[in-house]
C-alpha cells in the first residue's frame, strides 16, 4: 500500500474546512459588525525514522484568525446606531463575563438599560451597565462615546482594543477575550451609522473557486495512488 | 462538507428574509406615517475544531485554535422611528407630529393603539376619528356649525362657530411616548401596540416632556428612502447569489468524492 495517499487526503480535508469557513463568512456578508475568519494550515514534518531528513507531509488542521480589518460604515439615521471609526470593540455584559462586539445597533429597554442587538447590557467605562432615564427623552451619542440625555452626559461607553489573535467568536456577533487582553482605548464613535460586515464577497468567491480546485487536485492525486496500488496488486499476480 | 451546505442555506434564508423586509418598506413608500424596518443579522454558534491553547504538531501551544461558524440568523427586525418628510395638504384635520410621540387611538375592542399617521376625519357625531373610524383619545368633539377648526402646536383645538367672532377651545390633543419605540408591536393599518419591551405609554401635551409639536395641515410621509432600499436590495440579492455558489461548490466537492469511490 502506498501510504502517501494520506497526504492528499489531509489536503482534501483541509479544503473542506476552508469551505466551512468561507460558507460562514459569506453567510454573514450582511451581518453588521461581523468579523470574517481566516484559516491558516500548517504542514506536519514527517520523520520516517530511517535516517533521512524529515520531509514535509500532511496538512494539519490550522488555526482560525479573526480578520480585524474594518467594514464599511453605512449611514442608518437611527440615533442609537453607533459605529466605531478605527480599532476597538464595545464591551457588553455577557452571561459569563464581558463580551466584545462591533455591532452598534443599540436600543434602550423599558427600564432604561442600554442593550446591544443581542439584548446584552452595554458597559460604560466604569464596567457597569449603562442605564439611562426612561423618561429622559431621546439619547444622543457623542464622538467620544459619551451618551447624553437632555444635554447632560449620563455615561461613556467603554471601548477596548484587543489583539486579533486573542479574540474568540461566540456567535450573536459577540467575541470573547480574556480581561487581561482588553486595553481601554479612546475611539471615535460615529452616531447614526452601523459598521457593515468586513466580508468581501469577491474574495469569498475567489476562495471558493480556489478551494474547489484544490479539493479536486487532491482527489486526482488520491486516484493516482489508487492506480499505483492497483498496479502493485496486478504485478504480484 | 455537509456543514457548509447548511451554513450557506442559513445565509440564503437570512437574505430572503431581508428582501421580504425591503419589499414591505418599498410597498409602503407612500404610506402616511409609515416607519421602515430593517432585518438585523447575527452570526450563529461556533464549533470548536481545535481549542485555543492545545499543542500543535510541533509541540507548541497554538494561541488561537480553530472555530468554525455555522452561519447567520435574523435576530430581529428593527423599526426606525426617524421622522419622515412633512407634506403640506391644507386639510384642517391632517396633523403631523414634529418630533417624538404617537397619537393614541381607541380600538373597537377597547384596547389602545398608537399611530404616527395624522390623517384624521370627523365622524357623523362630530368626533375626530382615524380613516378607519377609530376614536382619537382623549376624544374631541367638533361642535355642530363649526366653520373652522384650529389645532395649535401645543395641541389646543379651537373651533370657530358660525356667527361668532371668537374661537372657542374645544379640547386638548395629547401625545404618547415610549421609552423604546422599537419595542412596539406593529398590528398593521399604521397602528402599533404597547408591549413590555416598549415600556408603558407616557401621555403628555405636545411640546413638553420631550414630545414633538403638532403641525396642522401637514402629513408625515413614510420615512422609507427608495435609494437606500434599492442599495439594500442589490446587496441582499448579490449575497444570496454568492451563498448559492457556496452550495454549488459544496455539491461539486461531494460529487468529486462520490465519484472517487
Amino acid at each position: 500500500m502506498a501510504n502517501g495517499i494520506y497526504i492528499p487526503m489531509s489536503g482534501a480535508m483541509a479544503a473542506e474546512k476552508r469551505l466551512d469557513v468561507v460558507a460562514h463568512n459569506v453567510a454573514n456578508a450582511n451581518t453588521p459588525g461581523f468579523r470574517q475568519q481566516r484559516v491558516q494550515f500548517s504542514s506536519f514534518l514527517v520523520d520516517t525514522g530511517d535516517g533521512r531528513p524529515a520531509e514535509k507531509g500532511f496538512v494539519a488542521i490550522g488555526e482560525g484568525r479573526i480578520d480585524d480589518t474594518a467594514g464599511a460604515i453605512a449611514q442608518t439615521g437611527n440615533p442609537l446606531d453607533v459605529a466605531i471609526d478605527g480599532a476597538g470593540y464595545f464591551v457588553v455584559q455577557g452571561p459569563e463575563g464581558p463580551l466584545l462586539t462591533r455591532n452598534g445597533a443599540l436600543r434602550m429597554q423599558a427600564d432604561g438599560t442600554l442593550v446591544d442587538a443581542g439584548n446584552l447590557p452595554v458597559l460604560g467605562t466604569n464596567r457597569a451597565p449603562i442605564r439611562l432615564r426612561p423618561e429622559g427623552g431621546q439619547p444622543s451619542v457623542g464622538r467620544d462615546g459619551t451618551i447624553g440625555q437632555d444635554g447632560t452626559v449620563v455615561a461613556t461607553m467603554a471601548v477596548v482594543t484587543v489583539d486579533a489573535t486573542r479574540l474568540q467568536p461566540v456567535g450573536d456577533t459577540h467575541l470573547r477575550a480574556a480581561a487581561a487582553d482588553m486595553q481601554p482605548a479612546t475611539a471615535s464613535i460615529v452616531g447614526g451609522a452601523l459598521e457593515s460586515s468586513n466580508v468581501n464577497p469577491v474574495r469569498g468567491l475567489v476562495e471558493l473557486v480556489q478551494l474547489t480546485q484544490d479539493f479536486q487536485t487532491q482527489n486526482r492525486v488520491m486516484n493516482e495512488y489508487r492506480k499505483l496500488d492497483g498496479k502493485t496488486i496486478a504485478s504480484a499476480r | 462538507m455537509i456543514r457548509a451546505l447548511h451554513t450557506a442555506a442559513t445565509g440564503m434564508d437570512a437574505q430572503s428574509q431581508r428582501i421580504d423586509v425591503i419589499a414591505n418598506n418599498l410597498a409602503n413608500v407612500n404610506t402616511t406615517g409609515f416607519k421602515k424596518s430593517r432585518a438585523d443579522f447575527q452570526d450563529l454558534l461556533y464549533q470548536t475544531v481545535r481549542a485555543p491553547g492545545t499543542s500543535s504538531a510541533q509541540g507548541v501551544a497554538v494561541p488561537t485554535g480553530l472555530q468554525v461558524g455555522t452561519g447567520v440568523r435574523t435576530a430581529a427586525t428593527h423599526r426606525s422611528f426617524s421622522t419622515g418628510d412633512l407634506a403640506q395638504t391644507g386639510n384642517q384635520f391632517d396633523i403631523a407630529i414634529e418630533g417624538r410621540g404617537f397619537f393614541q387611538v381607541a380600538l373597537p375592542g377597547g384596547e389602545q393603539a398608537y399611530t404616527r399617521a395624522g390623517n384624521f376625519e370627523v365622524d357623523p357625531q362630530g368626533q375626530i376619528v382615524t380613516p378607519d373610524g377609530y376614536l382619537l383619545e382623549p376624544s374631541i368633539a367638533v361642535p355642530p356649525g363649526a366653520t373652522a377648526v384650529t389645532i395649535g402646536a401645543d395641541g389646543t383645538v379651537s373651533a370657530t362657530i358660525a356667527g361668532e367672532t371668537e374661537a372657542t377651545e374645544i379640547g386638548q390633543m395629547q401625545l404618547v411616548d415610549f421609552v423604546n419605540p422599537g419595542g412596539l408591536e406593529s398590528i398593521g393599518r399604521n397602528f402599533y401596540k404597547a408591549t413590555t419591551a416598549s415600556g408603558d405609554p407616557q401621555i403628555g401635551p405636545p411640546g413638553l416632556q420631550g414630545l414633538g409639536t403638532l403641525s396642522q395641515g401637514f402629513l408625515e410621509m413614510s420615512n422609507v428612502k427608495v435609494v437606500e432600499e434599492m442599495i439594500n436590495l442589490i446587496s441582499s440579492q448579490r449575497a444570496y447569489e454568492i451563498n448559492s455558489k457556496v452550495i454549488q461548490a459544496s455539491d461539486e466537492m461531494l460529487q468529486t468524492t462520490s465519484q472517487a469511490v
